[in-house]
């Protein structure tokens, strides 16, 4: 690759105890581009995303940010990288409105230290307009009285709030029915467009197809391989997910392993 | 904004609750009492709220981040009597026994705060085995005999005035506002806010969960030591045992003033309307013919109460 990527993950171990759930992983995501994760349960996707927001110190191998090796040691580390994290079920604080999500952490003060709650409220409307999130009727109703759908999108809109590079969503759609889930894919995909390197983390191989230009396969804390959407079938992931078989993606010189 | 936190602090149900609570329950009381609404007797119950609605303040910040804090009794109590030694009936000591001992509560609960994050120890356990050693230190340190008189200038900040007003009663609103501005308009409200009501979330908020875990034990640990110092003012003397009405006590106060005992909801001017409600029950109790033991089967039906009516949607939810 003549570019390197954004993001990119080499020979990446990670153990619990007697658990391997990540051995010798390699993967990337870039710029422009949704980079979907799938893999059975217990195949490591959550594992690698917290790595990489430094939630889990890894045991070896490297991550890269722009080719350089970073250390990232807590998800201040990455957020100051640009890398994002939307965790499964745990990107938001049911009992604080939207604004105070949007800025949990990294809350604006005023001189005297004071939250600067105006200037808070302010951002988070025109954040949410301009990834044209119209289900949020006051950014000031609790986060406890939303629905599925408006929760992941105020959680991607937190995310990408802080000039963000890098974008993880870990399962975003998991819980949402039909239409909620078209309004999730909808917003992954103008973050791609907007120019940020997306990942993904679906079971959803549908949804998967629709909205991702590369798909990483980890089985078993491994990296199977890596397939270009437009190059592969969904039958092809489901036996790479299973059974663990590479197949044909090798043959364009682009699969690690 | 600053009208946007009122506004908001206006519309909680539980606090605006508790004060009604407390104004009836007054209105009761004083109807059966005469005397009992008297400036004079206001005053004296303003006093008396006032060691539980301290040490209650730093038991409000403990319980908003998740926590509990069971060694109040005998930090107050270690205060109280260190204080009655070292200043031995002088005023001029204060001048450094004061913030010492403020200090040493602030260690206390540092010690209590990086047990809990550091070594992982609950805060239950935690927090009980500190206040047994403290209780058996105590009594090894004064041999179990009582001390010396409380200083004069001590026993005037407890009880005397300024016009209408105690000394006492200023330095509780002092305190009380400093706790508001803080749980109301800054970060570190608003990230104990969201560590107790979820600890993952917080963290991975990337907000300093462990750090601001332990200053909400210290800040416990020094309101329990100056209440001690304040309560020996005013009883006139320290004595072994004095600070074990406080435990319940400042937990039944945040959790009657609309806190949630398991975290992340309340604020200190619910507290406060509950310290007030406890020591105007305490009022009422005589008049009913009831002793102060019947206080404790109060606190103790409080406290399960709202432990059961906070757990009560989650365990609805779950058997749906
Ligand atoms: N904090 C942890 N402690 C111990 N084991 C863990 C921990 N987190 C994950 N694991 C284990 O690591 C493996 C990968 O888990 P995970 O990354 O959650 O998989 P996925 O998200 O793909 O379903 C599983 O075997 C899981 O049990
Ligand atoms: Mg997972």
């Amino acid at each position: 690759m003549t570019d390197s990527p954004i993001l990119a993950l080499r020979g990446v171990s990670k153990s619990f105890g007697q658990v391997h759930a990540l051995s010798q992983v390699d993967f990337h995501a870039d710029a422009g581009e949704v980079m979907a994760l799938v893999g059975d349960n217990g195949a490591g996707k959550s594992t690698l995303i917290k790595s990489i927001a430094g939630i889990h110190p890894i045991d070896e191998g490297e991550i890269l940010f722009e080719g350089r090796p970073v250390s990232i040691g807590g998800p201040k580390d990455a957020g100051r990288l640009g890398i994002e994290v939307v965790y499964q079920d745990l990107a938001l604080c049911d009992n604080l409105d939207v604004v105070q999500n949007m800025y949990l952490g990294r809350e604006l003060r005023d001189r005297l230290w004071r939250l600067d709650e105006a200037t808070m409220e302010q951002r988070t409307r025109e954040t949410l307009r301009g990834l044209s999130v119209t289900t949020i009727r006051t950014p000031r109703q609790l986060v406890a009285g939303l629905s599925g759908g408006q929760r992941q999108s105020v959680a991607v809109a937190r995310a990408v709030m802080w000039n963000s590079r890098v974008v993880i969503l870990d399962e975003p759609t998991a819980a949402l029915g039909v239409a909620q889930t078209r309004q999730v894919l909808d917003l992954v995909r103008r973050l791609a467009e907007q120019g940020l390197a997306v990942v993904l983390i679906s079971h959803n191989l549908h949804d998967i197809f629709e909205v991702a230009d590369r798909i990483t396969v980890l089985r078993l804390g491994r990296s199977v391989g890596e397939y270009a959407v437009a190059e592969t079938t969904q039958q092809e992931i489901v036996q790479a997910i299973t059974a663990g078989i590479p197949a044909a993606a090798r043959s364009n010189g682009e699969a690690p392993v | 904004m600053t009208t946007f936190a009122l506004r908001r602090l206006g519309q909680n149900r539980p606090i605006l609750l508790a004060y009604g609570g407390a104004l009836a329950l007054f209105a009761v009381t004083s109807a059966f009492s005469p005397g009992f609404a008297s400036a004079n007797h206001i005053r004296i119950l303003l006093i008396q709220a006032s060691f539980v609605a301290l040490v209650a303040l730093g038991q409000s910040f403990v319980i908003l981040g998740g926590g509990i804090d069971l060694s109040v009794p005998w930090t107050l109590n270690g205060s109280a009597i260190l204080m009655t030694l070292f200043a031995d009936g002088q005023n001029r000591p204060l001048v450094w026994v004061i913030p010492l001992l403020v200090a040493l509560g602030g260690l206390i609960g540092l010690v209590n705060g990086l047990g809990i994050t550091a070594l992982g120890v609950s805060p239950i356990i935690m927090t009980l085995g500190m206040n047994v050693i403290l209780s058996g230190g105590l009594l090894v340190y004064t041999n179990g005999s009582p001390t010396a008189a409380a200083p004069a200038f001590v026993e005037t900040l407890a009880t005397g005035r300024v016009g209408p007003v105690p000394y006492n009663t200023l330095i509780w609103l002092a305190l009380a506002s400093l706790a508001t501005v803080v749980l109301t308009w800054t970060a570190f409200g608003r990230h104990l806010y969201a560590l107790g009501t979820n600890r993952m979330v917080a963290q991975f908020s990337g907000i300093a969960v462990s750090r601001v875990t332990v200053v909400t034990y210290v800040i416990s640990g020094m309101t329990a030591a100056f209440a001690g110092i304040l309560l020996t003012g005013y009883v006139g003397q320290a004595y072994l045992g004095m600070g074990d009405p406080y435990l319940f006590a400042s937990v039944a106060a945040v959790a009657i003033g609309g806190a949630s005992i398991l975290g992340g909801s309340g604020h200190y001017l619910g507290t406060i309307a509950g310290a007030l409600i406890l020591t105007v029950l305490a009022g009422l109790l005589p008049i009913l013919n009831l002793n102060t033991a019947s206080l404790q089967v109060i606190y103790g039906v409080v406290i399960l109460a709202t432990v059961a009516l906070a757990t009560l949607p989650g365990r609805l939810a779950v058997t749906r």
